[in-house]
């Protein structure tokens, strides 16, 4: 198989997708559902199942560990747990008590609980209470103070890593009195009794956060900001500065995403609709560069641009787009423009989430629609 | 109901308000008698020739938190570096003054640019200031663009 692989599943706004761990499986966000596509030995994706149960924009999806359940979460303030159940997907309501949209939302590692980051300033951290039949939860409040953005969490399946629009990235500690076994202690502290705040980061421009994530290890943290920079953090232990604090600037736009490749190697897109590589360990961390070259789409490059997608007889969003601009620059439209790509990246809009696939493959969902997997 | 959008909801919610002075930059504050100093160095630095150290020197030490006198001084001393660099040099001689430049100060300077482009002095050199503005996206691409609009650290 020849990468990148490019999925195109329409022409609307893909905010969040993920592959269940087994790879069988890939949902993506397409409006107010979500919707299931079978990929494995298939040379294009089957969908199976659309998950219809919120009335706004759903903004995360995720699948639990062992593939068995679905959680969504919407700008309705609401997160769905979506089970199997006689050859159908129903949802069970989560009691989030937020009063605002829920932003993101995902599956601790063990899959026995999960978070919900929201605008209201509030993590749910939600768990099943076998009593009343129901998923509850109980709020990381203290001392956020704005939107929360993006979430990671810690192995361990207690620390939580969150990033929020004041440009803080916080570690909480959500460790739930009878559902988690007491956590060892790590870099990131000993004791760690429920919304114990462990660290806190700002970068030195104060932007945005946009992506968190932890190593595999959860030893080092880094984080993405609207300042176009990566930030990488190797905690030293409770109450002492890190080990090591690199920022790696760069000259490309925002990142919005990102993940831990391997220890030593880190896999970041944003709106510049295409993948950046870092290298580093403790002692520093640098910029590869971009995974694919970044052609000036106004320069024709029409061999690298008339790719083999020609197989779509729909006419995508921005080959409408230029559709106008042509008619608006030429009044005529040219038949070279229509079909085919416009830029030479895989794809052609803003890159929303940043995900692991296996040890040495990244996915990507973007704005334009699609789903890539790139080799790193 | 019909302006329901205009609605402050803040407003119901007063104590989880993040408020303005909660997001300005962790730093020490520039006392004004330092960005003289500074400007006068520099009007130093000029005067003797020695061009790069003067805007290494102005671009190293923005006033970050202080108040607005302050800031409006060394935006003028910036400026002043800035246009008598390029009136002793050729538009094709700026490229290796940023160059010379860390990353740090490429972004201190953008910043620079964009808030003199905004004054009254600076819409009339206009000229001069695009040229410097063309140098460092040349030299340093989108990035110092996009940590101008992003950084806390307004000058």
């Amino acid at each position: 198989m020849s990468f990148p692989i490019v999925y195109k599943l329409g022409t609307e706004p893909i905010i969040d997708h993920v592959f269940s761990s087994s790879g069988d499986v890939l949902a993506i966000t397409v409006g107010n559902s979500v919707k299931l596509y079978k990929v494995k030995g298939l040379s294009k994706p089957e969908l199976f199942a659309e998950l219809k149960g919120h009335n706004k924009t759903v903004t995360s999806v995720d699948i639990s560990p062992d593939g068995s359940r679905i959680l969504t979460c919407s700008q309705d303030r609401n997160a769905l747990v979506w089970e199997m159940c006689e050859g159908e997907y129903k949802p069970t309501l989560v009691l989030l008590r937020i009063n605002r949209a829920a932003t993101i939302c995902r599956w601790s590692p063990l899959g026995d609980k999960f978070a919900v980051g929201s605008s209201d300033r509030i993590i749910a951290v939600c768990y099943y209470e076998e009593e009343n039949d129901w998923w509850v939860s109980k709020h990381l409040k203290k001392p956020l103070k704005s939107t929360i953005t993006s979430l990671y969490w810690h192995p361990n399946n207690v620390l939580l890593a969150c990033g929020s629009t004041d440009g803080h990235t916080r570690v909480f500690s959500t460790f739930i009195k009878g559902l988690d076994a007491k956590p060892e202690a790590t870099a990131w502290g000993s004791k760690l009794p429920f919304q114990t705040l462990c660290s806190d980061f700002v970068s030195e421009t104060g932007a945005w956060v946009h992506g968190v994530a932890f190593n595999a290890t959860g030893e080092i943290l880094a984080f993405v900001n609207h300042d176009s920079s990566l930030n990488i953090v190797y905690p030293q232990g409770e109450g002492l500065p890190p080990l090591a604090y690199h920022l790696v600037k760069t000259s490309h736009l925002p990142f919005r995403s990102l993940v831990f490749v391997n220890d030593n190697k880190i896999a970041a897109a944003g709106n510049d609709n295409v993948l950046v590589v870092f290298e580093g360990d403790q002692n520093g961390w640098k910029e590869l560069g971009p995974t694919e070259k970044i052609l000036d789409p106004i320069v024709k490059h029409s061999s690298t641009l008339r790719s083999a997608d020609d197989d779509d007889d729909e006419i995508s969003s921005h080959d409408a787009l230029n559709m106008f601009k042509q008619l608006d620059l030429r009044g005529r439209v040219t038949k070279t423009t229509t079909g085919g790509a416009n830029q030479s990246t895989s794809h052609q809009n803003t890159i929303t989430s940043v995900k692991l696939y296996s040890l040495s493959h990244v996915s990507t969902s973007g704005d334009d629609g699609r789903v890539v997997v790139y080799k790193v | 109901m019909s302006d329901w959008r205009r609605i402050d909801i803040d407003a119901y919610e007063p104590d989880k308000f993040l408020s303005k002075e909660e997001l300005v930059p962790d730093l020490p504050e520039t006392p004004y008698s330092e960005i003289q100093k500074v400007s006068q160095q520099s009007r130093t630095y000029l005067s003797s020739g020695k061009f790069s150290e003067a805007l290494a020197l102005v671009l190293d030490t923005p006033p970050y938190v202080s108040d607005e006198q302050t800031k409006e001084t060394h935006t003028e001393t910036v400026f002043e570096v800035l246009c008598s660099i390029r009136n002793n040099h050729q538009v094709g001689e700026l490229k290796s003054f940023i160059q010379s430049l860390t990353l740090d100060q490429q972004d201190v300077l953008v910043k620079y640019l964009y808030k003199t482009m905004g004054k009254s002095y600076g819409a009339k050199q206009g000229g001069l200031l695009l040229n410097w503005f063309e140098k460092v996206v040349e030299v340093s691409g989108e990035g110092p663009i996009v940590r101008y609009l992003a950084d806390r650290r307004t000058v």
